[in-house]
C-alpha cells in the first residue's frame, strides 16, 4: 500500500532535501480530529472539535549533532524549509558539542529491528493521504453512531441511569465523550515508511454533590480503541455500575474520620495499582532516564531481584484498550515487554537514542504527543501481573468494600501484626525517577481489620523499590483498563493499565499512609 | 493578517450549511514559530534536546448560526486556509447555548495597549538563532564554573501574531514574544525564567546563582528541625496554592452551580476569605508578563480586576458567556503567569528577613503531589522531599518533610506574612500557625 496525496509528496519532499544536504531523517506525519460532547444535567454543554496536521523532522548530521524543524504545512516547499531549518540548527550545536556516536549506527540498528518487517500492509496500516479515509469520516464513525445529537442524546440517557445516587445537595452529573481520530507516518532515511492508527474513545461520568456542607466527588469511565461503541446499553448499563461504586466510596469518605498515618499492608484497587505500575515502575525503566534509581551508573540494574518470584510487570499495547499504538514515533515495532519478569529486572522501555547507554535493547518505545514534540521512551499498558493470582466471588466492575473484606478473609490476607487497607479511587500521583519516591492520592480508605470500616481520603507515598518489593499477592482476574494522562517532559499522552482487580502490598516502613483532605 | 482577513471575508458572507446561515462570529487566529533547544546532562542539543524550530497556524472560532445555536471550534491551518472545506464539521458540532440566547459578540472597541513584544526575541528565532545557543551554552558553563557538576536546561522563545476580530466590529492585532528558561543544576536545584522579553544579564546572573547554590544547599541531608516553626513557601509554590485552591473556586460558573468552596451568597455577601490586608487580582496589562495581551479571545478588552479585595470576595472569574447569566462584567482572562496576584498592604518581608522570622522550619520550593488534592477544600496533606531546612535563620540542608494545612487558613492567620523576592513578581508566604510540619 503506497501513501498517496499531499503526504506523499511532503516525504518525498523531505527525503530529497536530506539527502542533497548530507542529512539522515526521521519524518514524522499527524492527522488527528478530536470532538469533545459533554452533557451537563441532560442537556449538551459543550461540543467541540478541534484538528491538528503537521509534520516533524529530526535530522542528524555526519558527527552526530541533532535538529529538529516542525510545520503544519505539508505543502513540499514549506517541508524542505523545514529539513533546511533543522540542518541549519544541528550544525549550529557541532562547535558546542563532543562530537557523539555516528547515529547512522542506530538508525542501521533499527533498520534491522524493524523497518523490513514494517511494511504498512504488514501491520493492517492505511496510508495516510488524501486517498484515505478521512479524518472526518473517521471521527463521525467513533463519535456519532448516527447525528451528533444522537451521541448526546445517548449520553444523557446513560445519565438518567444515575438518577437513585445520592450524592447529597448541589447534585450535578457530567457525561463527557471523547473521540480521537489519529493517524501517524513515520518515514526514515534508512527506506522505513509506515503508518498506523492510534484513534481511541473514552466515556466519563463525573457526579458532584455535598454532604453536611462537605463537597463530594466521584468518577468513572470506559475507554477503548477505535471500535468501541461507548454509547450502547451495555456499555452504559457498566459505567454505571462502576460510577456507583465510586459514590459509595465518596459518600462514605465525606463523613469518614481520616486515617492515621502509617504503615499498613494495603489492598489497591487496578487503577492505584496502576497508578503505582506507572509512576513509580515504568517511568524508572525508561532508557532516557540516566539517574532512574533502577538504574547504576547509567545502565538499568538488569537482572535485579526487585520483587516477589510471583510479580511481573509488562508494558505494551492490547487489544482494543485506548491506549493503542503499534509502531514507535520512530517508526520500530512497538514490543510488548516483560519489565519485571518474575521479580527480576529484566528489560527497559528502549527507544533509539539511549537504549543503547542504558544496557537495554531498543523496543520500539518511543511516543510522541505531537508532530511538533521530540519523542521519548514512554509507556503504553502497564500492568502488573502476579502469577497464582486468589480467585475472587465477586464481580470487579462493582466491587465493595465488602466484597473486598470477604475476599481478603478468606485468602488469609488479614495482616495479625498491623492493620490492614483498602484504598479505592485514584485521583492522581506523581514520582521522581532519579529519587524514586512516589505519592498517590486515593478518594477512599477502608480499614479491614476493622471490618472495613470506612476512612477518609488518603494519601499513599513511599519509595518505589519498596513498593515492589512489597506486592504480595494479585486478587482476581486482570483489569488492565483503567486510563490516565502521562505529562512526563511536559508532553501528555494518553496512559493505561491495572492489574488484577485487587493488589496487595506488605506493610513497610518506607510505604506511609496519610490522611488527605 | 492574511488568513485572518480571508477568513472574515468568508464569513462575512453569511455561508449557509445544513439549511442555516452563520450569523455572527468572532475568532482569533494566532501564528507561531517557536525555537526551542536544551542541554542534557552538561552538552549543549542532542536527540531529545537538540535545537528545533516550530511554526503552526491555529484558531479559535465561535460561530453563531441563524437558527440560535452555537459552534465553538479549534482549527488548524488547513481548516482556517480553506474554511469552506470545515464549515459542515463546525456546523456538526453546534449546539444550543447555555443560556439559551446566544453570548453578545464584541463591538469596535480599542484595546489597551499593552507591552508583549520584544524585538530582540523575535530577531533571536528569524534571524540569529545562534543568540539563542550561545546563551544557552554560556548559562550552562557558568552553572558549571558555579560548582554544577551537572546542568540541564531548557529554553524556549516563541514569536507570534495575533487578530481577534467579530461580526460586530471588533478588530484587534498584535505581535508578542515568549522567552522561557528553565535551569536545573545537579538534578538537585533549579531555576526559572518566563517573560515576554530577553532576559538581562542580572536575570540569567539570578538564574545561575540560584539554581547552583539551591543544589548546593539540597547536597546535605539533615533532620527536620524541630520544632519546626513554619514553613516559608517560595513564590513559585504560593503560585501553584493559588492556582489549585483559590482560582478554581472562584470561577462563576463553578460557584453559580455550587461545585465551588464559596457559595453564590459569599459572593453576594462579599463574604471575608482572606486576611483584610490581602487582595487577589488579575491582571493582563504588566509589561512583557505572560499574562498580558491586548484582549481575551472572546474580546475582553485588557485590565486590571481584584477577585478578592481587601480580603473579601468582590467578582468572581467569568467569561462572556457566564456574564450574561450573573450580570456581570466579563473578566480580563491571563494568557499565562501570572495567572494572579496576591498582593499586601502591609510591608512586605525580603527573603532573608523571612528566613530570619522564620527561626527553626523548613523552606518549602515545590509540591509535588499538589494537583491529587481536593480543589474544593483547599486543605493539603504533602510529602515535599526537597524541603530545605532552616536553624537559626540559616538554610543547613535538604530534608524530607510531610506537609498538612489549608490555602485560606494560611492567608487569613494574623502571624502570616508576605515575602518579596527580588526579581520575581509573585510573592512568598511565612507561615507559622495552622501548618503541620512532620519528618517523612
Amino acid at each position: 500500500m503506497k501513501p498517496e496525496g499531499a503526504s506523499a509528496a511532503a516525504a518525498d519532499a523531505a527525503l530529497a532535501e536530506a539527502r542533497a544536504s548530507g542529512l539522515r531523517l526521521i519524518l514524522r506525519m499527524q492527522e488527528m480530529t478530536e470532538r469533545r460532547t459533554v452533557v451537563a444535567d441532560g442537556r449538551v454543554d459543550r461540543e467541540r472539535i478541534s484538528r491538528t496536521a503537521g509534520l516533524g523532522v529530526h535530522v542528524f548530521t555526519e558527527d552526530g549533532a541533532v535538529g529538529f524543524a516542525s510545520v503544519d504545512d505539508l505543502r513540499p516547499e514549506a517541508v524542505v524549509a523545514a529539513v533546511q531549518q533543522a540542518g541549519l540548527l544541528a550544525r549550529a550545536t557541532s562547535p558546542r558539542r563532543a562530537p557523539q556516536r555516528d547515529p547512522l549506527h542506530s538508525l542501521a540498528g533499527a533498520s534491522a529491528l524493524g523497518a523490513s518487517a514494517l511494511g504498512a500492509s504488514a501491520l493492517g496500516a492505511s496510508a495516510l493521504g488524501a486517498s484515505a479515509l478521512s479524518a472526518r469520516r473517521r471521527c463521525e464513525r467513533i463519535a456519532q453512531p448516527a447525528q451528533p445529537s444522537d451521541a448526546a442524546r445517548r449520553l444523557a440517557d446513560a445519565q438518567q441511569l444515575l438518577a437513585a445516587l445520592n450524592v447529597g445537595a448541589d447534585r450535578t452529573v457530567r457525561t463527557s465523550l471523547q473521540a480521537i481520530d489519529e493517524r501517524w507516518r513515520i518515514v526514515r532515511s534508512d527506506g522505513c515508511d509506515v503508518c498506523f492508527d492510534t484513534s481511541r474513545v473514552a466515556v466519563r461520568h463525573e457526579l458532584g454533590g455535598r454532604i453536611d456542607g462537605r463537597a463530594v466527588r466521584a468518577g468513572a469511565h470506559l475507554a477503548g480503541d477505535a471500535s468501541t461503541d461507548l454509547l450502547d446499553e451495555q456499555s452504559a448499563g457498566r459505567l454505571a455500575v462502576r460510577l456507583r461504586r465510586a459514590a459509595n466510596d465518596a459518600v462514605a469518605a465525606a463523613s469518614a474520620p481520616p486515617p492515621r498515618e502509617g504503615s499498613y499492608r494495603l489492598v489497591l484497587n487496578h487503577a492505584l495499582a496502576k497508578g503505582l505500575a506507572h509512576e513509580a515502575i515504568g517511568h524508572l525503566c525508561e532508557t532516557d532516564v540516566d539517574g532512574s534509581v533502577l538504574m547504576r551508573g547509567g545502565r538499568l540494574r538488569l537482572g535485579e531481584q526487585l520483587a516477589r518470584g510471583t510479580v511481573s510487570i509488562v508494558d505494551g499495547p492490547l487489544p482494543g484498550d485506548f491506549v493503542q499504538q503499534p509502531v514507535s514515533a520512530n517508526g520500530i515495532e512497538r514490543q510488548t515487554v516483560r519489565l519485571i519478569d518474575r521479580g527480576v529486572l529484566t528489560a527497559g522501555l528502549g527507544d533509539l537514542f539511549s537504549a543503547e547507554q542504558a544496557g537495554a535493547p531498543v523496543t520500539g518505545a518511543c511516543r510522541a504527543s505531537s508532530y511538533r514534540d521530540r519523542p521519548t521512551p514512554r509507556m503504553t499498558n502497564i500492568r502488573i501481573e502476579v502469577a497464582g493470582a486468589l480467585p475472587l466471588d465477586a464481580d470487579p466492575e462493582g466491587l465493595t468494600p465488602d466484597d473486598v473484606l470477604r475476599a481478603v478473609r478468606q485468602h488469609g490476607l488479614i495482616d495479625r501484626s498491623s492493620p490492614t487497607l483498602y484504598l479505592a479511587g485514584y485521583r492522581g500521583g506523581q514520582a521522581h525517577p532519579r529519587r524514586g519516591d512516589f505519592v498517590f492520592g486515593a478518594d477512599a480508605a477502608y480499614d479491614l481489620s476493622d471490618g472495613g470500616r470506612p476512612l477518609g481520603p488518603a494519601s499513599f507515598s513511599g519509595l518505589a523499590e519498596r513498593a515492589l518489593a512489597a506486592i504480595r499477592a494479585g486478587i482476581g482476574p486482570l483489569c488492565t483498563d483503567a486510563i490516565g494522562s502521562c505529562g512526563k517532559d511536559g508532553s501528555a499522552v494518553s496512559s493505561s493499565g491495572g492489574s488484577h482487580a485487587l493488589l496487595v502490598l506488605d506493610a513497610d516502613p518506607d510505604l506511609v499512609v496519610t490522611a488527605a483532605p | 493578517m492574511i488568513v485572518a482577513d480571508a477568513l472574515a471575508a468568508y464569513l462575512d458572507q453569511r455561508p449557509p450549511c445544513d439549511g442555516q446561515r452563520v450569523a455572527g462570529w468572532r475568532f482569533e487566529v494566532a501564528e507561531r514559530t517557536a525555537l526551542r533547544i536544551g542541554i542534557r546532562d552538561s552538552q549543549l542539543g542532542g536527540p531529545y534536546e537538540g535545537p528545533g524550530i516550530a511554526r503552526w497556524l491555529a484558531g479559535l472560532l465561535e460561530l453563531h448560526w441563524s437558527d440560535g445555536r452555537l459552534t465553538r471550534a479549534q482549527a488548524d491551518r488547513q481548516a482556517l486556509a480553506d474554511p469552506p472545506s470545515a464549515l459542515a464539521e463546525w456546523r456538526s458540532a453546534a449546539l444550543v447555548p447555555r443560556h439559551g440566547a446566544l453570548p453578545p459578540l464584541p463591538g469596535p472597541s480599542v484595546p489597551p495597549a499593552v507591552q508583549t513584544f520584544d524585538p530582540s526575541v523575535s530577531q533571536a528565532v528569524y534571524d540569529e538563532p545562534a543568540r539563542a545557543l550561545g546563551l544557552l551554552a554560556q548559562l550552562g558553563e557558568d552553572a558549571g564554573r558555579s560548582g554544577a557538576a551537572r546542568v540541564d536546561a531548557v529554553l524556549r522563545v516563541t514569536v507570534g501574531r495575533h487578530a481577534v476580530r467579530s461580526s460586530a466590529g471588533f478588530v484587534a492585532g498584535w505581535d508578542e514574544t515568549a522567552f522561557s528558561l528553565q535551569l536545573w543544576a545537579d538534578e538537585l536545584g533549579s531555576a526559572s525564567y518566563e517573560r515576554r522579553s530577553w532576559p538581562s544579564p542580572a536575570d540569567r546572573d539570578r538564574l545561575c546563582v540560584e539554581a547552583t547554590e539551591q543544589a548546593h544547599r539540597l547536597r546535605v541531608e539533615v533532620p527536620v528541625p524541630t520544632p519546626a516553626g513554619g514553613v516559608l513557601f517560595a513564590p513559585a509554590a504560593v503560585d501553584a496554592l493559588i492556582g489549585r485552591f483559590l482560582l478554581p473556586n472562584l470561577n462563576g460558573r463553578t460557584i453559580r452551580e455550587g461545585r465551588s468552596l464559596f457559595a453564590q451568597t459569599d459572593l453576594d455577601q462579599r463574604q471575608r476569605v482572606l486576611r483584610d490586608d490581602l487582595s487577589l487580582l488579575v491582571d493582563t496589562t504588566l509589561p512583557f508578563e505572560m499574562a498580558t495581551a491586548p484582549c481575551s479571545p472572546e474580546g475582553v478588552r485588557a485590565g486590571r480586576v481584584a477577585l478578592i479585595a481587601d480580603g473579601r470576595l468582590c467578582r468572581p472569574l467569568v467569561d462572556v458567556e457566564e456574564s450574561q447569566a450573573l450580570g456581570l462584567p466579563p473578566t480580563p482572562r491571563p494568557r499565562g503567569r501570572p495567572f494572579a496576584l496576591l498582593e499586601c498592604a502591609a510591608p512586605a518581608l525580603t527573603w532573608d528577613q523571612a528566613l530570619q522570622a522564620l527561626g527553626h522550619g523548613v523552606v518549602v520550593r515545590a509540591l509535588p503531589g499538589l494537583h491529587t488534592q481536593a480543589v474544593r477544600r483547599a486543605s493539603y496533606a504533602l510529602v515535599t522531599p526537597d524541603a530545605e531546612a532552616v536553624v537559626g535563620g540559616a538554610v543547613v540542608g535538604r530534608c524530607a518533610v510531610r506537609l498538612a494545612g489549608s490555602l485560606i487558613d494560611h492567608v487569613s492567620q494574623a502571624s502570616s506574612r508576605v515575602v518579596r523576592v527580588s526579581g520575581v513578581l509573585g510573592p512568598g508566604l511565612l507561615v507559622f500557625d495552622g501548618v503541620g510540619v512532620t519528618p517523612a
